[in-house]
Order: C-alpha cells, then structure tokens, then sequence
C-alpha cells in the first residue's frame, strides 16, 4: 500500500480543468441566484411583518371606536 | 338601564334616547370601514404569503442545484487520500472482511433506506464531510 502525505502535489487534466472551472463557474452563478432570492424572501417576510403591526394598530383603533359607541350607545337621557 | 328593554304588562312599548346619534353613526362607518380595510390588507398579506412560499421552494431547487454541481466538482477532482493510510492486511484477511462486511451491509441498508426522511440524508450528508473536513485538518 502506498503512503501519500499531506501536501503532495495533485495534478488534473487540462480538460478537465477546464470542466472544474466551468463547475465553478456554474456554482457562483447558483450563489449569486440564491442570495437574490434570499433578499427577496426577506423583503417579503418585512412586507409581512409591515402587514401585521398595521392590523393591530387597525384593530386598537376599532376597539377604541367600539368601546365608544358602547359608552354613547348605553348612556341614555330620557326614557320612555 | 344599560341594555335593558322594559315592557309593561299590557304589552305598551318603551322607547330609549340615544345620544350623539351622529358620533355613533361617524364611529360605526368608521369602524366598518377600517374592517374592510384590514380584509383587503389579508388578500394582500396572503398573496406575498404565497409570493414568499414560491420563492422559498425556488430557493429550495437553487440549492439542490448548487449540492448537484458540488457533487460533480468534487467527482472531477482526483480521488486522492492525502492523509497517510498505514493498514495493512494480508490478502486473506481482507477478503474476509469484504465478505463480512458485505453481509452486514446488505442487513443493515435495506430497511434504513425506506425510512429515512430528507433531512436525515442531509444530516447523514453533514456528518461525512465533518469526517472529511476533521481528517483534512
């Protein structure tokens, strides 16, 4: 059985290079792609998280206005 | 008084003021309106809902894509073991591990392989380049 360090020189083919560099190649263009797709993601989970802070602001407001009518509604000044 | 209808025996009805009518009527369009508003934001909200599950699975392929094109990277470089492998076994010896080896292999694979889940393939995928990257340093 032949022993090989750590360290010892590897050589590749030069076509094969080639095909590596262009794998490479390929790979970076898949990052590139998926970071983009991250940002978008994370746009829309801000969009999201814009959507929801507006509902429960929205919501107080129509728990405010409820609790209105409900004080107006059942404070009566004459009745019969 | 809150609430609370009075009848008389004789069946007579009774009648009860509201005040404000105006405000309570503004605060009631308004409170209407601010409902319809918020059902409109969830068709909007559920569509960058569905917007963000597309992406999400085209992330999903991305990254498939990106685990393919390693696997061919690393297939194209040389199968080099650059850590020093001293072992040695006497051709008997090694048959007979082969042949051991083999029977408990083909006991053991089979009903792993039914079971296991996506995410156990990549953590089994994990734990075989920790190997390698443990063994490299």
């Amino acid at each position: 059985m032949k022993e090989q360090r750590s360290g010892a020189p590897v050589f590749v083919k030069v076509d094969e290079y080639r095909e590596i560099l262009d794998v490479l190649e390929m790979v970076k263009a898949k990052i590139k792609e998926v970071r983009e797709t991250l940002g978008t993601i994370n746009g829309m989970r801000n969009e999201e998280d814009a959507e929801l802070t507006m509902w429960n602001n929205t919501i107080n407001d129509i728990e405010k206005k409820i609790e209105g009518i409900d004080r107006l509604m059942f404070e009566p000044e004459h009745a019969w | 008084m809150r609430g609370e209808i009075l009848k008389e025996p004789n069946k007579d009805l009774f009648y009860i003021e509201v005040k404000q009518t105006p405000e309570i009527r503004k605060n009631m369009l308004e409170t209407l309106k601010s409902i319809l508003e918020i059902l409109q934001r969830f068709e909007r909200f559920k569509g960058i809902r569905s917007r963000k599950l597309e992406n999400i699975q085209k992330l999903r392929g991305l990254l498939r894509d990106a685990n393919r094109l390693m696997g061919g990277l690393k297939l194209k470089l040389p199968k080099t073991n650059l850590r020093a492998v001293v072992l040695k076994e006497t051709p008997k010896q090694a048959k007979k591990k082969q042949k051991k080896g083999k029977k408990e292999k083909t006991v053991e694979q089979k009903p792993a392989k039914k079971d296991r889940t996506e995410l156990e393939r990549l953590e089994d995928e994990l734990n075989a380049i920790e190997g390698k990257l443990k063994n490299l340093s």
